[in-house]
């Protein structure tokens, strides 16, 4: 009986999408692509979300169709350090391989960040927006500040009211 | 001065702007705090916080006179200053609330039921509730003898709820009138005292407001009775 639940549970936490370690790597699932002709015919495509999203692992994809004669590296540079690097072997072909850059690797938001990739002397100049997705406490910090607000605009309207109608007595009195 | 209370009011407001553009926008983000976000809701808290204090104290204050020498001037303050210590509680609470469900998590409900300090500065802003819908009756001498009695009874609820934190079970943190309040980072020390005397600034506008309100109805519910 144990073993059925704990069985029963295994495949739950492996069935759940948003468990740890789960990354979509089909071609459906960027939403952008990129293609590099390495020599004569020779095409790698890579496949990339121009959206950086912080606090997540950001994927690359390449796919190489044809077969190479030689190995080549291809590198890929945002600059300051931040790079990586693939290498294609020698005689590879119908070659898939995929990279990732770490969700903090960055914590501001940029756009247009250029990521260069390189590959035998030649380049290539992606962009990519790096997005930080809001704060999950923006929403208790709005909804604290607004009580001050709502507090005060309410009494100070009561107060007006309450003299308003004041007045009117008062006035109505002395007619 | 003719306009010198809508100039406290204005001045006050205006602080209360340029301490909300401090800890929103001048201060960096927070550090040691689990929602660095909801940690700029500090710079308005505990000055409404000890604000509500000042208004509750106040009422004890005009009670304690009323009780004294019947003195209609103490009891207008006791009652304008409770309505007021409504407002400001009812944000330090408020604010308080949000401030908490972003740090600390877990049911709000619970939090009031089982952190002293919650417990007790909610029972003293609810026995002010009653202080002043019990005012809402004419104001006969029994009337304002027994408002005064129970306006009284916050010589026990604000030292309570004040120290609650200090000597009973509390989460919540201690920082004014300890030694950590000379240990806090500059920026959160001058955010905070610019709160406090923006807050304190509107108070007092709010309750020279108030007062002349109750002085005119006072005096015009008094030519009434004449006329009559």
């Amino acid at each position: 009986m144990h073993k059925l639940v704990l069985t029963f549970l295994s495949i739950i936490v492996l069935a759940n999408p948003s468990s740890a370690g789960y990354n979509c790597h089909q071609e459906e699932c960027f939403t952008d692509k990129a293609e590099l002709v390495l020599f004569d015919e020779e095409m790698v495509h890579i496949y990339y979300n121009s959206l950086f999203e912080i606090g997540k692992n950001w994927f690359i994809v390449i796919w190489f169709e044809n077969s190479t004669d030689s190995s080549v590296e291809i590198v890929f540079d945002f600059g300051n350090d931040i790079s990586k690097s693939l290498e294609i072997e020698e005689g590879s072909s119908n070659y898939t391989d995929s990279l990732s850059f770490s969700g903090s690797t960055f914590n501001s938001e940029i756009f247009d960040k250029e990521l260069n990739v390189s590959f035998n002397g030649n380049s290539l100049i992606l962009e990519i927006d790096i997005n930080k997705k809001p704060a999950e406490d923006m929403v208790y910090l709005w909804g604290g500040m607004s009580v001050f607000w709502f507090a005060i605009g309410i009494y100070v309207l009561y107060l007006s009211d309450k003299l308003r109608t004041l007045s009117k007595k008062v006035n109505r009195n002395n007619d | 001065m003719k306009y010198f209370r809508e100039l406290v009011g204005s001045l006050g407001f205006l602080l209360i702007l340029v301490t909300i553009y401090f800890g929103l926008i001048h201060v960096g983000p927070a550090k040691f705090f689990t929602a660095p976000n909801a940690q700029k809701l500090f710079y308005l808290h505990v000055p409404s916080g000890l604000i509500t204090y000042l208004a509750f104290m106040m009422v004890v204050g005009g009670s304690s006179f009323y009780l004294y020498n019947k003195s209609d001037y103490a009891d207008n303050v006791a009652k304008c200053s409770a309505e007021l210590g409504l407002v400001f509680g009812f944000m330090s609470l408020a604010s308080g609330t949000f401030w908490m469900k972003a740090e600390w998590g877990g049911d709000i409900v619970s939090r009031f039921l089982t952190d002293m300090r919650l417990a007790t500065t909610l029972a003293m802003w609810l026995l002010y509730v009653a202080y002043v819908v019990y005012r809402r009756q004419p104001e006969t001498s029994n009337v304002k003898k027994n408002a005064a009695i129970l306006g009284l009874s916050g010589l026990l609820m604000i030292p309570l709820s004040y120290f609650s934190s200090r000597f009973l079970r509390s989460h919540h943190p201690v920082i004014v009138g300890t030694g950590d309040q000379g240990s806090l980072d500059p920026s959160l020390r001058l955010g905070l005292y610019m709160g406090l005397v923006g807050f304190l600034l509107l108070y007092y506008f709010l309750f020279k407001l108030r007062f002349r309100i109750e002085e005119l109805e006072k005096s015009y519910l008094e030519r009434r009775m004449d006329n009559a």
